[in-house]
C-alpha cells in the first residue's frame, strides 16, 4: 500500500511538472524527486515524501538493516529495542539531537562505538562491519530525514563531541 | 512439471469446482490492475493462466478431469470420526486451535478481516486456504494431511506425525469454517460425467496443451507444445501474424501485444492469457528480444540458474524428505530462505540441544515469531537428525576439538562476565534470564546450546560464519575472546540443568 502511495505521489509530482513545462517551456526541471533513487516517508507527516539521492538511498538501506533496531520506535520485526535501553538512543530523524553534531562526529561514533566518544557503550562500533562508504551514506541519510531539517552550521564543531 | 499432477483429481474436488477454476482461475485481476484472490487483494497470482474456453468446452473438460480417479487411493481414504476419538461436539473449535498450534500459517495463508480491513496473512510456501472447505472433499483432505506424498509425490508438505484425532479435528475445521457458499453459485448444475464427455474431454486436454504443465497417468507429456523461442529476437517481421491488431509493425510491439492478450494478434491463438503486471510484460518483452543466436551479452550480466541440489542419503535422507527440511532451511546452498541456513549447524549447536529442540521447537529471539512446526518427531528420529548435523554440517572455520581442550576456569568466566556487562555492554542486544535487549538471540541457555568453538569463532568475526549477520565485528583481543567464551559457557537455565540431570 505504501509503495502504491509513493507511486501515486510521484505521478502527481510528474503531472505537475508536465503542466508547468507546457506553460513556460524553458523552465528548467529542478524537482529533486525526478532524479530520486528512493523515498522515505516523513515520520511526522505521512503525506510528505523525502526524496533521497544515491548516497542517501544507500544509507537508507544500511539503516533498515543495522540501525533501525535501536534507533527507531517501530522495526520490521515489530517491537523496537529502543525503549529497552538506558540511556535511550536518539531517534535517527530527531533533528534536535542529530543536527547538533557534525558529520565527523557521526562518522566517529558509528565507526568506533559509543564508548570511544564518551557516550553509552551500548552503541557498538561498526568500523569492522560497515565500509567507510556505508558509514558516509548513513550520515547522508541522517541529514536527509532530520526533523527539524538540517542546515550545515557555520562553525562545524568537534569531530569528537567535546563540549 | 509446473502444474500439479491431476491423476487423482476426481477424488480431490468436485466437477463444479473444476468448471469454476477453468472458467476463472481463483485469482482475478480487475480493471484497476489490482489482483484479488477470492475477492481479497493480494500481490500473489496463481500460475494457472486464463484459457478462453467456451461453455461447451468447460463442461466437457470438467467431465474428463472429474473422471480421473485413482481407485486404490480412494479406497484407503475416510474422513469418518476415528473410533478412539471421544471429544465433544465442538471439534471445529478444537480443530482451529490445533491448526494454529501446528503452525500451518508458516506456509499457508488465510484472509483475515480485522477492523473492516481484509488482508491475506501467512506464508506463501503452500496454497492459500481461505475457501479450501468449498474446494476439496473432506475424505481427500484427511488422506492428504496424513500423507501428502501419496497423492502428490513431489509436494513440499511434510508428513507430520499427527494422531487420527488431530486429523479429524483439523479436517472438520477446514471443511466447515473455511468455506464460501457463493463460490460455486454461478456454476450450472452438472450431472456425473458420461462416457462420451470423458472421451471428448481427453482429446481436448491434449489439444489445449494441458499436458505440457500437468501430469495425468497414461497421458504422454507434451514437450514442445509452444513454439521454440530460442531465436525469437531475430525473427523476421514477415513471419509474424499481426492480424487486425492496431499496433506498430515491430517485433517489440508484437511481443508486447501477444503477451498482454494473445487473441489480439491471433484470434485462434492457443496461448492462454497470463495475469502479468505491466512491468512484468516489459521485462518479458526485453528478455524475448534478447534471444538471438548471435547474442553478444557479456558473460558477467548473465545470472546463472541455481542448480545446486543437496540430496542426503541414508536414514537422515529419509527424514529430510519426510519432514521437508529444505522447504524452509538452506543446506549447502540449496533450500528455502524462511528459516536459518543449517549448512554449519553441527558446528554451532550441541547435539543434545538439537535433539531437545527437534522434539520441542522454540524461538531463540524474543522478537521473532516461532515458525517451526511441531513435527512430533520420535526420539530415534531426533537423534538421527542431530547425529547427522553434528557429523556433517561442520564449518571448516570452527575447530571443535581444539576449543574443547582449552581450560576455562571460574576466574576467566568472571572476567568474561565483566566484559559482557561493563566494557562491551552486550546486554544492549542480548537477553540473559529475562533482562537485556531484543535484537540478538537469548543467551540464557548458551552453555547448553552453542559449542565453545562456535562462540569463540563467532566473537572473532561473525560475518565470516554467517555472511550478512547483524552482530557487528568487534576488536576483541585473544584474551577477551577466551574470557567471553568462558563466561558464555557457564550460562545455563534452571530447567535445562534439570534436563541434563535426567
Amino acid at each position: 500500500m505504501r509503495y502504491r502511495s509513493i507511486v501515486l505521489a510521484l505521478s502527481l509530482v510528474l503531472a505537475g511538472n508536465l503542466y508547468a513545462c507546457r506553460k513556460a517551456e524553458i523552465t528548467p526541471v529542478t524537482d529533486s524527486s525526478l532524479s530520486a533513487y528512493a523515498f522515505e516517508q516523513d515520520a511526522n507527516n505521512a503525506q510528505h515524501l523525502i526524496a533521497l539521492h544515491y548516497e542517501q538511498s544507500e544509507g537508507q538501506r544500511v539503516f533498515y538493516d543495522k540501525c533501525i533496531w535501536c534507533h527507531a520506535d517501530a522495526t520490521p520485526a515489530g517491537p523496537s529495542n529502543r525503549s529497552n535501553l538506558m540511556p535511550q538512543p536518539p531517534l535517527l530523524n530527531d533533528g534536535n539531537v542529530m543536527n547538533a553534531v557534525n558529520d565527523g562526529f557521526i562518522r566517529n561514533i558509528v565507526t568506533l562505538g559509543g564508548g570511544a566518544l564518551g557516550k553509552s557503550p551500548m552503541m557498538p562500533p561498526w568500523g569492522n562491519t560497515l565500509s567507510e562508504e556505508e558509514i558516509r551514506d548513513v550520515t547522508a541519510y541522517i541529514r536527509a530525514v532530520a526533523d527539524p531539517p538540517y542546515h550545515a552550521p557555520a562553525n562545524p564543531g568537534s569531530d569528537y563531541g567535546v563540549k | 512439471m509446473l502444474g500439479p499432477d491431476l491423476s487423482d483429481l476426481g477424488n480431490k474436488v468436485s466437477r463444479e469446482w473444476i468448471y469454476k477454476w477453468l472458467k476463472e482461475p481463483r485469482t482475478v485481476t480487475d480493471a484497476a490492475g489490482n489482483t484479488t484472490v477470492n475477492g481479497y487483494e493480494t500481490e500473489a497470482a496463481p500460475r494457472m493462466p486464463q484459457f478462453a474456453l467456451k461453455e461447451q468446452e468447460l463442461v466437457i473438460l470438467s467431465a474428463y478431469l472429474s473422471s480421473l480417479k485413482n481407485e486404490s487411493v480412494e479406497a484407503g481414504q475416510s474422513s469418518a470420526r476415528p473410533p478412539s476419538f471421544k471429544g465433544g461436539p465442538d471439534s471445529v473449535a478444537d480443530g482451529e486451535i490445533r491448526f494454529q498450534q501446528m503452525f500451518c500459517t508458516t506456509c499457508h495463508s488465510l484472509a483475515v478481516t480485522r477492523a473492516g480491513n481484509t488482508e491475506v496473512i501467512g506464508g506463501d510456501i503452500g496454497p492459500e486456504l481461505t475457501k479450501i472447505g468449498s474446494k476439496v472433499k473432506s475424505e481427500w483432505l484427511t488422506g492428504w494431511l496424513r500423507n501428502p506424498q501419496q497423492y502428490q509425490p513431489r509436494s513440499l508438505m511434510p508428513r507430520y506425525r499427527w494422531s487420527d484425532e488431530d486429523l479429524y479435528k483439523v479436517t472438520q475445521y477446514l471443511t466447515t469454517s473455511l468455506t464460501d457458499p457463493d463460490l460455486l453459485s454461478n456454476v450450472p448444475k452438472l450431472s456425473p460425467a458420461s462416457q462420451q464427455e470423458v472421451r471428448v474431454g481427453k482429446r481436448m486436454f491434449s489439444d489445449k496443451g494441458c499436458a505440457s504443465c500437468h501430469t495425468v497417468r497414461a497421458v504422454a507429456r507434451q514437450k514442445d507444445f509452444g513454439p521454440d523461442l530460442s531465436d525469437f529476437g531475430a525473427r523476421n517481421l514477415s513471419q509474424l501474424e499481426f492480424g487486425t491488431a492496431k499496433i506498430p509493425r515491430s517485433l517489440a510491439a508484437y511481443i508486447e501485444a501477444k503477451i498482454t492478450d494473445p487473441h489480439s494478434v491471433n484470434p485462434a491463438a492457443r496461448m492462454p492469457q497470463y495475469p502479468l503486471k505491466p512491468g512484468d510484460i516489459e521485462a518479458l518483452t526485453t528478455a524475448l528480444l534478447s534471444l538471438t543466436s548471435n547474442s553478444d551479452l557479456p558473460r558477467g550480466l548473465v545470472v546463472p540458474r541455481q542448480l545446486s541440489q543437496f540430496q542426503p542419503a541414508g536414514a537422515f535422507g529419509e527424514l529430510y524428505e519426510r519432514y521437508k527440511c529444505y522447504a524452509c532451511h538452506k543446506f549447502n546452498g540449496y533450500g528455502g530462505t524462511l528459516a536459518p541456513d543449517l549448512s554449519f549447524e553441527g558446528s554451532r549447536a550441541q547435539r543434545a540441544w538439537l535433539i531437545d529442540f527437534l522434539k520441542n521447537p522454540r524461538t531463540l529471539r524474543p522478537t521473532l515469531t516461532l515458525r517451526m512446526p511441531q513435527f512430533n518427531v520420535t526420539g530415534d528420529e531426533a537423534t538421527t537428525i542431530a547425529d547427522y548435523l553434528t557429523l556433517v554440517a561442520q564449518s571448516p572455520a570452527v575447530d571443535l576439538a581444539g576449543e574443547q581442550a582449552k581450560p576455562f576456569d571460574s576466574k576467566l568466566a568472571m572476567q568474561g562476565k565483566e566484559l559482557y556487562e561493563v566494557k562491551y555492554q552486550c546486554r544492549a542486544c542480548h537477553t540473559i534470564q529475562g533482562s537485556g535487549g531484543y535484537v540478538g538471540p537469548d543467551l540464557s541457555d548458551a552453555a547448553n546450546w552453542l559449542t565453545p568453538a562456535w562462540i569463540a569463532e563467532w566473537l572473532k568475526n561473525p560475518q565470516a560464519l554467517v555472511p550478512g549477520t547483524l552482530e557487528p565485528r568487534r576488536n576483541f583481543t585473544a584474551e577477551e575472546v577466551n574470557a567471553l567464551t568462558a563466561y558464555l559457557t557457564t550460562l545455563k537455565t534452571a530447567s535445562a540443568v534439570k534436563k541434563g540431570a535426567r
